[in-house]
């Protein structure tokens, strides 16, 4: 048999209805729900060295966790320092401190940082922010058993698990998130004609 | 291969109300034709489509991972400059995809010729993948057609399949989905991945393409300001990456369907590279830059932007002279030339085959008719049938 097995009931649509009317009565929910952005900003952030970290200290928060963490290794992979050889990369991490990326090495992840809008026992992190961190192994590198930042930021010894991050080089993603504008894709279809933008 | 005229079921229009299919006609001509279907021996099916379908696939991505390594190709394909090493990152990261379309001539014998590959936004997905199914269902209820008939049709299964190994990869991640306004077909498109993604247990959310906002730390996001984690879009990344929010692709923490990677597998420049590295396989057609010397060796041949969709600006060019074309708003990025393959008729109709893969699996096959030599968006959809 070369075909499908489907639910057949799953697909009906009730009579007469468009199939958008699960979608608006969803989104109209959404729409009446607590949807506010936060205004106020943090100078504390907690540290995480993996994901178990991140796990135990916000049981309830495990999936978020998870997205967080694999967010935090997407953006490193934009942010991360490249460096064209190998050994120069570990000159700067140590040995087995790097890999490589696109015909590129960077140091690897190991660790990662979210801000905390709560206080110190209260949390209320922000997983949709989270910033990579790593270290170095040579003593002779600023960032010797110290988290850095993908560019550089010094945040306390690896050992730490909260950072201060009043005075980093953190401004720009700390603070609220205003939405600028809308409208920004889609434009080109409205200059041609056609039914459908699929081929 | 053979074209069967057969009954129609008087009822298949208060069906399609039932399912929610509401384009089965398009500009009051119709798009969905059951008047007839055609008839496929497994052999064909297995040898002839299924096959080549996945060896094509994978020879595609031969060509992605060379142009991704290639500034001068980059350019061939009209990649803005911007974006070269972003498409590259996402290629080595290996964004996951999740389906595409291979336009195949093929006449039931000799080679399937691969025409084109829709790998970034193809459309007529539910018809293939829910549609013709349930046609063949009911037919064989009402002994219309043999109970032994089989179908080549493993589309939503494998849909809801794939969902599901990206929904693990990304455990509560809700799925955004998006397309244009005013378009009836590309909203049943979206509307039916929404139905498989949430078969598979992933939360959907609509909006239009018009409608995602940029938050001020760089996030895309919906109309209730909720980040966008994971977009589906059926809207061609060649748009995108020139358009307002484009750059801001670049630095996304969104993960996109497809990924942007498919933008080098959407682009007609990839049929020159697919002949330039594997010259004389038996599934492709000489194909050529329009600037390449070479081009002038076919005397008879298609040219075709490097950029069109539903057969937009597409020539038919014989020694010189146009003996066919289409009218449409793509051209300005350049030309590619292909062998001129003429499409099988039966009757008075051109029939081109759809080959599906979902991400690198084959998943079956869809057939459009038209009266004309260039298959374009108002072609009819026709059913078909395994059966030796």
């Amino acid at each position: 048999m070369k075909r499908s097995r489907i639910d057949i009931g799953r697909m009906r649509k009730e009579q007469g209805k468009a199939s958008l009317g699960t979608l608006i009565k969803y989104g109209a929910v959404v729409a009446g729900g607590a949807f506010v952005l936060k205004g106020c900003s943090s100078d504390e952030a907690r540290i995480y060295a993996n994901l178990n970290e991140c796990e135990d200290d916000n049981p309830t928060e495990q999936a978020q966790c998870n997205i967080a963490y694999q967010d935090a290794l997407r953006e490193w992979r934009n942010e991360a320092p490249r460096y064209p050889r190998l050994s120069d990369c570990e000159y700067d991490f140590g040995d087995g401190s790097c890999r490589p990326l696109s015909q590129h090495f960077i140091p690897i992840m190991t660790g990662f940082m979210l801000l905390n809008n709560g206080s110190d026992t209260e949390l209320d992190l922000d997983f949709d922010r989270p910033r990579g961190l790593t270290s170095s192994k040579r003593r002779y590198s600023p960032a010797y058993n110290r988290w850095s930042t993908a560019d550089g930021a010094l945040l306390g010894n690896t050992y730490q698990r909260k950072a201060d991050i009043s005075k980093s080089q953190l401004q720009p993603t700390k603070g609220s998130a205003r939405v600028m504008g809308r409208g920004g894709f889609g434009r080109t279809v409205s200059s041609r004609s056609s039914s459908s933008w699929g081929g | 291969m053979l074209r069967l005229p057969l009954a129609e079921r008087p009822d298949w229009q208060a069906t399609a109300r039932e399912f929610g299919f509401h384009f089965h006609t398009l500009y009051g001509e119709p798009y969905w034709d059951e008047s007839a279907c055609y008839q496929f021996s497994l052999r064909q099916i297995e040898q002839d489509l299924e096959d080549p379908t996945a060896e094509l696939h994978q020879m595609c991505l031969e060509v992605v991972d060379r142009v991704v390594r290639d500034e001068q190709l980059l350019e061939r394909f009209c990649i803005p400059p911007a974006f070269h090493d972003a498409i590259a990152r996402d290629w080595f990261a290996g964004s996951p995809s999740l389906y595409s379309r291979l336009d195949l001539a093929y006449d039931g014998k000799g080679p399937a010729k691969l025409l084109e590959n829709n790998a970034d936004t193809p459309t007529s997905l539910y018809e293939t993948g829910f549609w013709q199914w349930l046609w063949l269902e009911q037919q064989v209820d009402r002994g219309i057609i043999s109970h032994r008939a089989d179908q080549f049709n493993a589309l939503q299964e494998l849909l809801i399949d794939r969902f599901a190994t990206l929904a693990a990869r990304y455990p509560g991640t809700d799925l955004h989905v998006s397309c244009c306004r005013d378009t009836v077909e590309d909203r049943g498109t979206v509307q039916y991945l929404q139905d498989c993604a949430e078969q598979a247990g992933i939360r959907t959310r609509f909006l239009h393409v018009d409608e995602i906002g940029l938050r001020s730390d760089n996030r895309f996001v919906d109309l209730q300001a909720v980040p966008i984690r994971w977009l589906f879009k059926l809207y061609p990344w060649e748009f995108m990456l020139r358009e307002d929010y484009g750059p801001r692709v670049i630095d996304s923490s969104t993960r996109f369907l497809e990924p942007l990677w498919k933008s080098i597998l959407s682009n007609k420049a990839l049929l020159p590279l697919l002949w330039q590295l594997f010259p004389g396989h038996p599934n492709l057609l000489p194909a050529y830059f329009e600037d390449d010397p070479a081009a002038t060796s076919l005397s008879h041949h298609v040219r075709k932007p490097i950029f069109s969709r539903e057969g937009a600006n597409i020539q038919i060019i014989h020694n010189g002279r146009i003996t066919a074309a289409a009218d449409g708003p793509y051209g300005a990025e350049g030309y590619i030339v292909q062998q001129y393959h003429p499409l099988p008729r039966f009757g008075d109709n051109h029939t081109l085959i759809g080959a599906w893969l979902v991400n690198d699996q084959p998943a079956g096959i869809s057939i459009r008719e038209d009266t004309h030599r260039i298959t374009q968006d108002l072609s009819r959809f026709l059913p078909h049938i395994i059966l030796d």
